[in-house]
């Protein structure tokens, strides 16, 4: 593909994204994050029996609860404080807990803790 | 030229599923170090010295197809999960990317896994490994 086609169908692809992705988000706020989280995973490489006791708990003071494992895989159980941060690129806005950033996604009935998009991987809660 | 000719050929063997579906560059690849240049990463190198997180995903979007440029390793890749790992001399950085169909039709489609007979569009992943040093 020459550049100026690559170009041209960039442009294309920013002026639909403008236009499709006009909806600004909620402020993301303690309030809306805190709360149980389940583990959702749409990989076809990932078997749901390592980690079906996935959970992540936000607490509203500041804590977190996060457990990983399923009945195939050893369940680990760490706790620590999360906080919300600007993420990048510009908009995004994280839950870090500790020092690992997830990418937050407000959608009508769930509020979303992004780990994977190119294979479908999140932490969920409802809104 | 040697990265877009490596683009080229992940793009080729993404679409007819032949070779290897699994890559890993390391940092004294062309492929990472073109990365390694990109918009993109200098976002994530940004977040980390300004944060202190050592991991996470960075989302493309339109922010991000900005952010890539004319980087050709960086507009293959769009989103990735990343993570670093400080050294003596400065901070390993790994990126990690799967090349599937839900990602070709922005996360809304499906997806599926490689077999061992060529798997047209089946899930590909690439790691990229980039070393940065204090200055």
């Amino acid at each position: 593909m020459t550049m100026k086609l690559r170009f041209g169908l960039a442009m294309l692809i920013a002026a639909c994204a403008l236009v499709a992705c006009h909806t600004t988000q909620p402020p993301v706020t303690t309030e809306l994050v805190s709360g149980n989280y389940t583990f959702v995973s749409k990989d076809p490489d990932s078997r749901a029996t390592d980690h079906n006791l996935n959970r992540l708990v936000l607490q509203s003071d500041g804590t977190y609860d996060l457990v990983e494992g399923g009945t195939t895989k050893p369940a680990s159980e760490k706790k620590g404080t999360w906080r919300i941060e600007p993420g990048s690129p510009s908009g995004v806005v994280n839950v870090v807990l500790d020092h690992a950033g997830y990418p937050v996604k407000i959608k009508k009935s769930e509020v979303r803790l992004l780990i994977d998009l190119d294979t479908g991987v999140w932490w969920t809660k409802p809104r | 030229v040697a990265a877009t000719a490596q683009v080229a050929a992940m793009t080729s063997e993404f679409f007819s599923g032949l070779r290897p579906g699994n890559l890993t560059f390391g940092p004294n690849s062309a492929t990472s170090q073109v990365m390694a240049q990109s918009g993109p990463v200098q976002d994530v190198l940004n977040s980390y010295y300004m944060t202190g997180q050592t991991s996470g995903l960075y989302t493309f979007g339109l922010p991000g197809l900005v952010a890539a440029g004319g980087n050709p390793v960086a507009q293959f890749v769009g989103s990735f999960r990343w993570s670093i790992t400080p050294t003596d001399g400065g901070i390993n950085l790994s990126l990690t990317n799967t090349t599937s169909f839900r990602s070709l039709t922005y996360d809304v489609g499906p997806q599926w896994q490689r077999g061992s007979w060529p798997t047209p569009m089946g899930n590909t992943h690439q790691t990229f490994n980039i070393a940065a040093n204090c200055q």
